[in-house]
């Protein structure tokens, strides 16, 4: 069981580490094509386009710096909230493998809300830091219920 | 002798139907999937690296499309700018022409933010990676 958990757990290492890199990539194609914008707007005199596109580059550079410090931060409280119980036999065990688990598709869940956004707000999306802001929102919500749900669990199973 | 003609439009159409999909070379699409995706995580190794290797890939040759094109936009722009400025020097517009020597400095700006900031922010984006925090 610990295998299949420690097999589930490096594999969604890998995969924040390949979304990580993919973010910091489409961050900076993003950025660069709003500069783009901005060029040929002002070229034109629409100063929409130009304001439009300045706004986009700097909520492209928030939307990074939340995958890259916040997320992590983010993540380390919520898993550090779900209580480890001691002396509780197996059921403890599980308890770890499963905040493991929990925490692993929640850092990969966030980053792929971010990366979502950031190509949504590349091409114009209004509503791409909002959206990605809500999905982190709500893995924190779950992680949260997670953290009250299984030391009452314990306790329903008499492992405590 | 219709039906004997149709029956042999038939059995050759029906060839053809079958020997499509079998002379695709599937090996050539299932090899790569089984060394590059399931092999790695079977041995322990990365199962994502050929997809960001790829993905990567990709981006460069769009970073070197977009980064040409905003050259073109800005050569461009800098000649409309200029332009623009002899225009108004000739018949003493004092406005048009500080406009376009504005235009240039900004346009100038732009492409040395792109093509200094850009790059170092990418720099700092891969220096400051995070570790997996699970």
């Amino acid at each position: 069981m610990s295998e299949v958990t420690e097999f589930i757990v490096s594999l969604l290492r890998e995969a924040w580490g390949a979304l990580v890199l993919t973010l910091a990539a489409f961050v900076l194609l993003a950025m660069l094509a709003q500069v783009l914008r901005v060029a040929s707007g002002s070229l034109l005199g629409a100063n929409l386009w130009v304001w439009e596109a300045v706004g986009a580059v700097i909520g492209l550079l928030v939307l990074g710096l939340v995958a890259v410090l916040g997320v992590p931060a983010i993540l380390r409280a919520a898993q550090a909230s779900i209580p480890t119980l001691r002396d509780c036999g197996p059921i403890n065990e599980l308890g770890y493998m499963a905040i493991g688990i929990i925490g692993g598709l929640g850092a990969v869940r966030m980053l792929h809300a971010v990366i979502s956004s950031v190509v949504a707000s590349s091409v114009g999306g209004g509503s791409a830091m909002s959206s990605a802001l809500m999905e982190i929102g709500e893995v924190i919500l779950e992680m949260l219920i997670a953290s009250i749900a299984y030391p009452l669990a314990v306790r329903f199973l008499g492992a405590c | 002798m219709s039906a004997v003609f149709g029956t042999m439009v038939a059995k050759c159409a029906t060839t053809l139907l079958l020997a499509g999909p079998l002379s695709v070379p599937w090996s050539q699409i299932a090899r790569p999937l089984w060394s590059r995706t399931w092999r790695p995580l079977l041995d322990g190794g990365d199962p994502f690296a050929g997809a960001t290797e790829e993905i990567l890939r990709l981006a460069g040759h769009a970073w070197g499309f977009l980064a040409g094109l905003l050259i073109v936009v800005a050569l461009l722009g800098g000649l409309f700018f200029a332009l623009q400025g002899a225009a108004g020097a000739s018949f003493g517009g004092g406005k048009m022409t500080s406009t376009a020597v504005l235009g240039i400095v900004g346009v100038v700006l732009l492409v040395l933010l792109a093509f200094l900031l850009l790059p170092e922010l990418g720099k700092i984006l891969k220096d400051y990676t995070p570790v997996p925090p699970f």
